[in-house]
């Protein structure tokens, strides 16, 4: 009668097993990164024979480029909103200044011609250069000695930032002497986007060759 | 052909599974990373799951296979890594997947008793999914490395042929197809029973 009992119990619990097995697996996923920012990733690289420890003059343009697969080179400049991209100069400018460097104008010979561009698809660092043919010489554009290319494809935002240098121009081709890029999820209010970039950007000029 | 063999192997499998005693359990595992494994995570790992087959081909000792999913994952908080002129920041997550496929050798010291001790010893294969993920960056490595697990362990009637089971674990896990070596130990509870 016991046994009888224990047996009855015995089918409830093994009909009971399954169930359990599902809780555990289910129990099994691991937790995600929370917040938004905790998905911004900072990516630099340079060249190795760059002497960045000297002071040099410098040129912003006004705005951020936006590169955009629907708009070819050709077509005239588009910029990313000012809200964005004014964060984005300023920013720079003030890291830059803070190594010593000067800003000048594009017409004064800059030693560095800085290129601020912003997207939404795929990680671009080879894109046409024809994009900034509104700004400088229509260089193409080559990578001494290193080659960015960490950072890839996903449907987020990326800030891309080049440093060239016109004094080594070879072959109508501009080194390209320091790449920066900022990568997150394009999620949040204006001021969380700017308050990222800013943060990420100081990040950036705080990474070799710069720390 | 086919058809004979397949009939033979089903009436073969059923005179193996209805000859002799089985056991199995279905344990909750707690993981506790050691070795290399500690390098990359730090946190005991909650998330674990056991199922496990015992064939007895002795009063005493059972052959059978053991499985499962252990997951381990660890927040390393802001990390940047520099290689070359290359560097590298964001958040940083660590992830192991590891399921285990043993085929496992028990000795069962007091079979049939209300408390059954037993040792058992696990060989096979380990399939591994380790990630290390920075922000949105995945860098994953997938592999089969090898493992032994020896393993200690009680079993506790509560009913008939109904119990509970407590084991404790050390789940060697060798380098391999790009794997460092994963080696945890870990503790298991849940249920055990037989037919």
């Amino acid at each position: 009668m016991r046994h009888r009992t224990l047996l009855k119990n015995t089918k409830g619990f093994l009909k009971a097993a399954p169930v359990a097995l599902m809780l555990l697996l289910l129990g099994c996923y691991p937790e995600q990164p929370e917040f938004v920012e905790e998905y911004d990733i900072v990516y630099t690289n340079y060249a190795p024979d760059f002497n960045f420890s000297n002071s040099y003059t410098y040129s912003l343009p006004d705005g951020v480029l936006l590169l955009d697969d629907d708009r070819g080179p050709d077509d005239p400049p588009e910029f990313i909103d000012d809200t964005f991209g004014d964060a984005i100069l300023d920013n720079i400018r003030q890291n830059l200044n803070a190594e010593g460097w000067a800003e000048v104008d594009e017409d004064a010979d800059p030693d560095l011609v800085i290129l601020p561009s912003a997207f939404n698809t795929q990680f671009l660092y080879f894109y046409d250069p024809g994009y900034w043919c509104w700004y400088y010489p229509c260089w193409g554009w080559w990578y001494p000695g290193y080659r960015p290319g960490y950072v890839t494809g996903y449907e987020t935002g990326t800030v891309l930032i080049q440093m060239t240098d016109p004094n080594g121009v070879e072959n109508d081709e501009v080194p390209v002497v320091w790449t920066g890029a900022l990568n997150g999820l394009l999620q949040g209010s204006d001021a969380n986007i700017v308050g990222r970039i800013e943060r990420n950007l100081d990040q950036a000029f705080t990474q070799p060759p710069f720390d | 052909m086919r058809r004979i063999v397949i009939t033979a192997s089903l009436l073969l499998f059923l005179a193996f599974y209805s000859s002799a005693q089985n056991k199995f359990s279905l344990t909750y595992s707690i993981g506790f990373p050691t070795g290399e494994t500690s390098d990359y995570f730090e946190s005991t790992s909650w998330r674990g799951v056991n199922v496990d087959y015992h064939h007895f081909i002795q009063e005493n000792l059972a052959i059978g296979f053991s499985t499962g999913w252990q997951v381990f994952n660890d927040d390393l908080g802001y990390v940047t890594e520099t290689e070359g002129t290359e560097t590298l920041s964001g958040f940083r997550y660590n992830y192991l997947n590891s399921f285990p496929l043993l085929v496992t050798g028990s000795y069962f010291f007091s079979p049939g008793e209300t408390l059954s001790p037993y040792a058992s010893v696990g060989v096979g294969l380990v399939y591994n999914e380790f990630s290390q993920d920075t922000g949105l960056l995945r860098d994953e490595v997938t592999g089969w490395p090898f493992s032994v697990r020896p393993e200690i362990g009680l079993d506790y009637e509560v009913g008939y042929n109904v119990g509970i089971r407590a084991s404790f674990r050390y789940n060697y896990v060798a380098s391999g197809d790009e794997l460092p070596s994963l080696p945890y130990f870990a503790f298991n509870l849940g249920l055990v029973w037989s037919n």
